[in-house]
């Protein structure tokens, strides 16, 4: 599912140079469920930019569902992340302006399908994480599990055979935390390749591998 | 239509950034409209008529004595045309429209009718709607067509053909014709009354060949494919032919062919006034739009996360682009409609501005002018705006942007600042110009001035004048064959041994009053009296100037060599100089004693004008006078005017200007203020931290305050600058086609630099205020 070789990532400015990642190489398995840990600022949101396609390396190869996709313009990476890749933030990241229905309904736009076929998507999926009841709320009428929910119904939606999850119970209780990674865990037993950051070496423990990463590097 | 779905979502959650940038678009719309409406307004003078790029008016045109453009021909002109040139299909001439009461069965209507040749109708397209032959009409000495709307307003429900009028009590005229109302653009003025032109000539005396009386515009219409250099290449043997081609040289007079279109734009610089509309109008819109596009950046930190989810989600650059674009359409149209509501609740005032009904103005013909402001709104406003949208990194949906347009709002602040310092300075230059055009020193006193024509003997006026100067309402009154605002006829002024010409003067009849009456001042020697010889002459300062004189210019002989035998006048006063027209600069001036004319023949009629000078121009007074004059056993249909009116109107396409320069700069100023407080805005929530840390460590308010203004202080002045060049520059080269005009001082500059640097500073200081005054454990903690 990804292979990544040699990766450096180098941010610039015009007065110093950071090296977010460091020649980093890492292989996940198709229906791997891996969880990247490490420290602030060791490069792990870097990693996972990466990973999703929203950031190119400075340095390296990486192969992606077969394709290398290291060099990849933007045009062409947004059209490779549609319907392969689903992300899970740590705030969620729902839009305001949009209904509990338009954010999960969002991708699909994107993907250009017809009202009604979105339609049917959109409430099979709303009533498998059981929030079609809150379909015309707005997120800032939703408690935080909720709104997990629907960043997770829209990061699914279409099937993703990849799924990228930032700190995704950061903002949790720990009873909602346990919520979204009892559903990870049927998702990877699914069949859905998850690779999450956390700091949280509970959450951790949910994955069936774990790297540790400390200042841009694997240890 | 997702883009029109997800852009009507965010609309209708921001409500209150959106409400600003609505008004502003609505400011900014509301007066470019207007402006460029009218703009395109003027400039389709004269296209209405059929095959108008065919039609050309014919002027002269001199370098001599600052002459420049006449459109007063003499009468065999356009026959002439017609006649010798086969480039030519017709030709026709017009003496100038002329303001009457008319009576129709014991009503009286006001009209303006226009004296016109049989060719008229043919030339212009004219539309008749019923009627006769106007070639047979226009060549009969008493029949007239008149425009539907006067045909409905004074004979309602009839049919107005053969039905007599009488125009100013004199003349008993027939209609013969109904023709179409033509429309408001168009240089020939507005009038209700087509009448025979020799009718007129044979009236009121007027020459009509080659040797004076050089007083009727003149217009020919080319055959189909003609070249008009062609007819202009034939002009020098024509005037040969027709023996005036030396005297016009003389002169240094040559014949110009204007397209009809440009007609109106020849005299007074309202070319000039054009540009300098269009470009306040331009300035106005550009201010609201880059108002919009600071408003919109200033959101951006907000809206990144937004973005980069949509980008998260499969959104390409052309799709955000795409929404940006729609939400500045649909924001453009909430603006438009307010706009149009704003532009309909003051239809009345802007009708009183612009001179012409807003239905005029915003015609649909002429659509591709507010068609044209709202592209470039919608352009200037969404192209920015969109395009840094889409630079909104992905990875802006797990750590947010921090606020890096700083640079660009502030340069769009800074542009904002440009455009009303220059709106500022060009408004008041354009105050200090009408000003000086309409309070400034005429070389007499326009107030408490009213006039009349009076068609009398020299016995009746002689009564009339004495029973006038005897009301107690009135403090002195002189007769005049003209009046200064209204111009006077044209002579050569020539060297008495040599006979060259000099230079081009203005000639006036007046009687021994007039000077008095008009408070202009003799300088030397004296006013004429009742005794006064016909050969005495008044000249004013400027003759003197230019005849260069080395003594005084008493006694001097003066020769008038235009008619066959030469005429010898002896200068025995000089007149402190005044002005003629409104906006004209001074001339050199002869002054004849009136006595001359009116007693050339003792039981001969003439049309004299009479100014009375009142002691108050209160209704009453004006009513009384008025009322005496009605007295006199004469036989013209008095109509006072008031002097001062007159001169107003004369200036009217001026105090448009002023006027719609000032709501202009009103619009401007508002606009930047909305766009200058939400700059400060962002500025103190974006320090309110450092500010926090610097209060912490000892900075008081004015620390702060300094701290706060010293961030704008390079930009602020940078930016007037520039404005104050860009003012200086437009006037400077509007100014050089003014005749009478003030000079550019520096005071003007830097006053409104001052103003706009204080006004700046004074809101900074307000708006900036709170946040130096605020708790700075607030501050951190909401950090």
């Amino acid at each position: 599912m990804i292979q990544l070789q040699d990766i450096t990532k180098i941010f610039r400015t015009e007065e110093v140079q950071t090296t977010a990642l460091d020649q980093v190489s890492l292989k996940v398995e198709s229906g791997e469920f891996v969880a990247v840990m490490g420290p602030s600022g060791c490069g792990k949101s870097t990693l996972l930019h990466i990973l999703g396609l929203l950031d190119n390396p400075t340095e390296g190869n990486y192969m992606l569902m077969g394709d290398d996709v290291a060099k990849m313009d933007e045009w062409h990476r947004t059209e490779f992340r549609k319907g392969r890749i689903g992300f899970v933030f740590q705030n969620f990241n729902l839009i305001e302006e949009f209904d509990v229905y338009e954010n999960v309904e969002l991708p699909l736009i994107y993907m250009k399908m017809k009202s009604s076929e979105r339609r049917r998507i959109v409430n099979e999926m709303l009533e498998k994480m059981n929030i079609s009841h809150r379909a015309q709320h707005f997120p800032n009428q939703l408690f935080g599990g909720q709104q997990q929910r629907v960043a997770v119904a829209r990061a699914l939606v279409l099937s993703p055979k990849l799924i990228l999850a930032d700190e995704p119970t950061g903002n949790l209780d720990s009873r909602n935390g346990k919520d979204v990674m009892n559903l990870f865990t049927e998702l990877h037993k699914s069949g859905t390749t998850i690779v999450m950051v956390t700091h949280s070496a509970r959450d951790a423990a949910y994955a069936s591998r774990i790297v540790n990463m400390l200042d841009g590097r694997f240890c | 239509m997702k883009s029109l779905r997800f852009s009507l979502r965010y609309l209708s959650k921001a409500r209150g950034g959106n409400i600003t940038r609505v008004i502003s678009l609505t400011l900014g719309l509301a007066v470019s409209l207007l402006i460029f409406s009218y703009v395109g307004f003027i400039l389709s003078f004269d296209r209405n008529f059929p095959d108008h790029e065919r039609i050309y008016q014919v002027w002269t045109y001199s370098d001599k004595d600052g002459m420049g453009y006449s459109g007063m021909l003499h009468y065999p002109v356009a026959p002439s045309l017609m006649q010798d040139m086969p480039q030519v299909e017709i030709a026709t001439h017009m003496f100038s429209n002329q303001n009457y009461d008319m009576e129709v069965d014991g009503s009286t209507f006001r009209v303006s009718l226009k004296p016109v040749d049989t060719c008229y109708c043919d030339l212009f397209g004219i539309r008749q709607i019923s009627g006769d032959d106007p070639h047979q009409i226009f060549d009969s000495p008493d029949r007239i067509m008149i425009s539907q709307s006067l045909a409905k307003s004074a004979f309602p429900g009839q049919n107005p053909m053969g039905k007599r009028v009488m125009v100013n009590k004199m003349f008993e005229l027939t209609v013969a014709g109904v023709f179409e109302n033509v429309p408001l653009n168009t240089s020939m003025g507005e009038y209700d009354m087509l009448v025979p032109l020799d009718m007129v000539i044979k009236v009121a005396g007027l020459g009509s060949g080659w040797n004076g009386g050089d007083s009727y515009y003149t217009y020919i219409k080319l055959k189909q494919g003609a070249d008009i250099s062609v007819v202009e290449a034939q002009i020098p043997d024509f005037l040969q032919k027709y023996g005036v081609a030396e005297s016009l040289n003389e002169w240094g007079i040559r014949y110009i062919f204007l397209p009809i279109s440009k007609s109106s734009f020849v005299e007074g610089g309202n070319e000039s006034m054009i540009y300098l509309l269009s470009a306040l109008a331009f300035l106005l819109l550009f201010v609201a739009t880059m108002n919009y596009v600071l408003v919109s950046i200033s959101g951006m930190v907000r809206r990144s996360r937004t973005i980069a989810l949509l980008k998260c989600n499969g959104a390409h650059k052309n799709d955000v682009f795409r929404i940006f674009l729609v939400e500045t359409a649909i924001l453009i149209l909430c603006a438009l409609f307010l706009a149009v509501l704003i532009i309909l609740a003051f239809a009345k005032p802007i009708e009183a501005l612009t001179s012409y009904p807003v239905s005029e103005l915003f015609a649909l013909e002429r659509i591709w002018a507010p068609a044209s402001v709202l592209l470039a709104a919608f352009l200037l406003a969404g192209l920015i705006p969109a395009r840094l949208f889409t630079k909104v990194p992905v990875e802006a949906a797990f750590k947010g942007v921090s606020d890096t347009n700083r640079r660009w709002k502030k340069i769009l602040l800074g542009v904002e600042i440009a455009c009303v310092t220059c709106v500022a300075a060009l408004l008041l230059i354009a105050s200090l110009q009408f000003r000086l055009m309409t309070r400034g020193d005429f070389g007499y006193e326009p107030d408490n001035l009213i006039y009349t024509r009076i068609m009398a003997t020299p016995h009746q006026f002689e009564r009339c004048m004495s029973e006038l100067g005897a009301l107690p309402e009135v403090e002195s009154a002189g007769m005049s064959y003209s009046i200064p605002v209204y111009g006077y006829s044209g002579m050569p002024c020539v060297d008495e041994n040599t006979h060259e010409i000099l230079f081009s003067c203005r000639w006036e009849l007046i009687d021994y009053r007039y000077i008095p009456a008009m408070k202009m001042k003799i300088v030397e020697g004296a006013n004429f009296t009742r005794e006064s010889s016909p050969t005495d002459v008044i000249v004013n300062q400027q003759y003197v100037r230019q005849r260069c004189w080395s003594d005084s210019p008493i006694g001097h002989k003066i020769t008038d060599r235009q008619g066959d035998t030469p005429k010898i006048y002896t200068i025995v006063g000089v007149v402190r100089d005044f002005k003629m027209e409104a906006t004209s600069e001074v001339r050199p001036i002869v002054l004849h004693p009136i006595i001359e004319w009116v007693n050339d023949d003792e039981e001969k009629y003439s049309d004299i004008w009479t100014m009375i000078r009142l002691r108050d121009m209160s209704a009453e007074t004006i009513k009384v006078v008025t009322d005496k004059i009605r007295t006199f056993e004469t036989s013209n249909n008095y109509r006072v005017s008031i002097y001062r009116e007159t001169i107003d109107n004369q200036l009217s396409f001026m105090r448009s200007i002023r006027n719609i320069i000032a709501i202009g700069t009103i619009f401007t100023l508002i606009i930047a203020l909305i766009g200058m407080l939400g700059y400060l805005s962002d500025e103190c929530n974006r320090r309110a931290r450092e500010v926090a840390t610097r209060k912490v460590n000892g900075a008081e308010v004015d620390d702060i305050l300094l701290l706060l203004c010293k961030n704008t202080i390079v930009m602020v002045i940078i930016s007037v600058a520039v404005g104050i060049a860009i003012a200086y520059f437009a006037a400077d080269k509007l100014m050089q086609q003014l005749p009478t005009r003030i000079s550019l001082s520096w005071w003007i500059f830097a006053g409104t630099a001052a103003i706009v640097i204080i006004v700046v500073y004074a809101i900074q200081i307000i708006k900036t205020w709170r946040t130096a005054n605020s708790n700075p454990s607030g501050m951190l903690k909401a950090e």
